[in-house]
């Protein structure tokens, strides 16, 4: 199993065991939406591009993290206000399509605490009910074999 | 290793623990948790915004142990901790600053409080922060004594120390995993989160003075 580590300087912590089956693709544009950290300066994000991200409803899996407070608002808006325009950003898990309809908090390496390196949304299918989901963004960090 | 049940959940660890921050207004809670320093790195509206909680994994006598660290985000300013934060948590720090006389003589009322709030089983420690300043005005032995007074282990820390400050988090979770190894600290959830005051000698007494 491999592990995904903090990306910044020296730091290296732990941060969680990859899971396939956890990994999700969302727009390449999430960087620049959510001012999230990206591991390369990557002015090569093209139209219709993905990132990876893992995702989890259980923070336990975490090794090392640090959890914001709720963001202000502004600075999720457009992906919030994607909620009341029915463009909510989607992703395909377990075989069913996902929405995130709120950006709540930040996630930050538990270490160092740079980041963000991931959030934590309320997601829903189609009409359900919402669920909290822990969203790392793989981009923001490296992976290591252990 | 003991044979714990743990070691079958699946879960890749063998303990969690809730652990609480707790002390007056600008003890060096916060820094205890995170060390915001500005650079390109760690924009500025990540430090604005603030932490709710860390998870930290610890390796105690070779069980991986998760940590979820608190800080109780301000709400001491208005004595507001709620009962609700209390809930599950299965060690607490106490913190004073040793450059503030003050914060160190609310220790005792914190401790008060904690013993009406917290699950009596919850493990404490005392820690004096802030160890590195040159403007100290309570002693070691004099954080030492009040810790000997209210029976807490005691430790100081400097936040600009990390290693001073991982000290702190492994000294409190082996000794709740000494507790859980003893059967005499049961998980979270177990219904054993009421309110019972351990500190009789103050039975029925709510002042609270400040």
């Amino acid at each position: 199993m491999s592990k995904a580590i903090c990306a910044f300087g020296n730091c290296g912590c732990s941060i969680i065991n990859l899971n396939d089956d956890k990994i999700i693709q969302l727009p390449g544009t999430i960087f620049e939406t959510l001012h999230l950290m990206q591991r390369k300066q990557s002015a090569d994000i093209k139209e219709g591009s993905t990132t990876s991200f893992l995702i989890t409803e259980d923070v336990w899996d975490f090794d090392n993290i640090g959890v914001s407070k709720d963001l202000m608002p502004g600075i999720s808006e457009e992906l919030n206000s994607r909620a009341n325009t029915n463009t909510e950003v989607s992703f395909q898990h377990d075989g069913n399509l996902w929405y995130i309809k709120k950006c709540e908090k930040y996630l930050i390496c538990g270490d160092c605490d740079r980041g963000p390196i991931g959030m934590v949304c309320m997601i829903s299918q189609q009409d359900d009910q919402e669920r909290r989901a822990y969203l790392l963004s793989l981009g923001s960090l490296l992976c290591k074999d252990k | 290793m003991s044979g714990t049940a743990a070691a079958g959940n699946g879960k890749g660890y063998d303990s969690i623990m809730k652990i609480l921050l707790i002390g007056d207004s600008g003890v060096g809670k916060s820094c205890l948790l995170v060390r915001f320093v500005e650079d390109k790195f760690n924009p500025s509206f990540i430090t604005t915004i603030g932490i709710d909680f860390k998870i930290k994994t610890v390796d105690i006598n070779g069980k991986k142990v998760k940590l979820q660290l608190w800080d109780t985000a301000g709400q001491e300013r208005f004595r507001t901790i709620t009962t609700a934060y209390y809930r599950g948590a299965m060690g607490i720090i106490l913190v004073y600053d040793v450059t503030d006389e003050r914060t160190f003589s609310n220790v005792k009322q914190w401790f008060k409080t904690v013993n009406e709030h917290a699950n009596d089983e919850a493990q404490l420690l005392l820690v004096g922060n802030k160890s590195d300043m040159d403007t100290r005005v309570v002693t070691y032995e004099q954080g030492e004594s009040l810790a000997k007074e209210l029976g807490l282990p005691f430790i100081e820390s400097s936040a600009k120390n990390d290693d001073n400050v991982n000290e702190i988090f492994f000294t409190l979770a082996k000794l709740i995993q000494e507790k859980i190894d003893s059967n005499k600290l049961a998980g979270p959830g177990n219904g054993k989160d009421a309110n019972i005051s351990i500190n009789a000698k103050d039975g029925g007494s709510k002042s609270n003075c400040c």
